[in-house]
């Protein structure tokens, strides 16, 4: 009890301040027009924490609380995100048309962003990171691949960044394309899936197109539910390399899991999912503010020049690729 | 041999069930940004005597018994 209070007491300014600005991202979606656009509150909050902390600098006193409403909301946030895994919409039928482009996409994201990392000086786990961030579901799969892989805050907002500048880009360059190479609505739903990493399957680039909404979503739902699967893989692999890793991060890995397979085939659960969404979207806000908070972004981009630019450009390579071998994988696929 | 400041940090990490928070702690108890802390960084008694101290305090612990 004494410890708590002391660990209450060290804790409480630093969390009030992420507390602040958790709600005020929300206040912000809400109140304006981004959510017509692709800010979610949860980047926004992550990029709030970034400004912050890079504007008051070396406050230690607040420290103890930003890295508190990491550790303790990263994995609330992540069990949470099991009720919102759609298992029971998943069917071979359905998702045929998606699993050779997701996993030829993969392959690239991994090839293009994993590969270089040791030249360039980047960690087996900041490297995997980019991958899962660029390649799977933005700050879903960063959030929980960071427990699993214990990266440092400064990998986490790295992949970040590198995920948002990617969907930023390909968000121009996509209507570019499309003008050049005219697509079905099946094509439009999965390449925004498979090259635009930070949107929902409701973007400006599906907009107003239905087919593509629906087959953006069932390709989104699948990458959802390869989450767990992808995460406890990458588990064993962290595992066998530094042949140790905590029992928690698997612990989490089976929770969701396990949340996600409840909350699909219990029909009293899934029948409350909805009830869930904004809790786990606030709770993930709040994380993703506590890893902008912790994240130094003067060590970030001062021990790293030279890879961060080569990453920008790398992760661009690889979006436009997973683009075209897409476009021409479906074309060989419904040609066929 | 450098590297006895890291020793003190990661043992912080593994017997903490919050370890950013108690590494953050760290920083604040000590007053330095521990995440700079590396193998590479040369070793120090006094530094030594206040991470060691700090680490006490976090974890609660009445001995000190790593051996560095």
């Amino acid at each position: 009890m004494k410890r708590l209070l002391e660990l209450f007491k060290v804790t409480w300014p630093g969390f009030l301040v992420a507390l602040l600005l958790a709600l005020f991202a929300n206040f912000v979606h809400l109140s304006t027009r981004l959510a017509n656009f692709f800010i979610d509150p949860l980047y926004l909050a992550f990029i709030l924490g970034l400004w912050v902390r890079w504007t008051l600098g070396e406050k230690f006193i607040l420290w103890p609380g930003f890295a508190l409403t990491q550790d303790l909301f990263i994995p609330i946030g992540i069990i949470l995100y099991g009720t919102q895994v759609h298992w029971e919409n998943l069917s071979t039928s359905t998702l045929q048309p998606f699993l050779i482009p997701l996993v030829l996409a993969l392959i690239l994201y991994y090839v293009i962003l994993v590969t270089p990392a040791k030249k360039l000086k980047i960690s087996k786990e900041g490297s995997l990171l980019i991958w899962a961030s660029c390649g799977l579901l933005g700050p879903l799969a960063v959030v929980l691949l960071a427990s699993t892989l214990e990266a440092s805050d400064e990998d986490i907002s790295f992949s970040m960044i590198l995920a948002f500048f990617v969907t930023t880009i390909m968000l121009i360059l996509s209507p570019m394309l499309q003008a050049h190479f005219p697509v079905d609505p099946l094509t439009l739903g999965t390449l925004s899936t498979l090259s635009l990493p930070f949107l929902s399957p409701f973007n400006p680039i599906t907009q107003g197109v239905p087919g593509a909404i629906a087959a953006a979503g069932l390709l989104f739902g699948l990458k959802v539910a390869m989450l767990a699967p992808v995460a406890f893989g990458i588990y064993l692999g962290h595992r066998f390399r530094k042949g140790h890793s905590g029992g928690f991060p698997l612990f989490l890995i089976l929770t969701f899991f396990a949340v996600s397979i409840l909350f699909s085939f219990v029909p009293s659960l899934s029948f409350a999912r909805d009830n869930y969404e904004p809790v786990t979207k606030f709770i993930l806000t709040l994380a993703l503010t506590g890893v902008g908070l912790s994240t130094n972004l003067r060590t970030l981009f001062a021990d790293r020049m030279k890879a961060v630019f080569f990453y920008f450009v790398l992760a661009l390579i690889a979006s436009v690729t997973v683009y075209f071998t897409g476009l021409l994988t479906l074309h060989f696929l419904h040609t066929n | 041999m450098p590297g006895h400041l890291k020793k003190i940090l990661d043992f912080v990490a593994k017997e903490s069930i919050l370890k950013k928070t108690s590494l953050a702690r760290m920083s604040l108890l000590v007053g330095e940004d521990v995440s700079r802390v590396t193998e590479e960084t040369p070793d120090d008694p006094a530094r030594e005597e206040k991470y060691i101290g700090a680490a006490q305090k976090i974890l609660g612990l009445e001995m000190w018994d790593l051996t560095l």
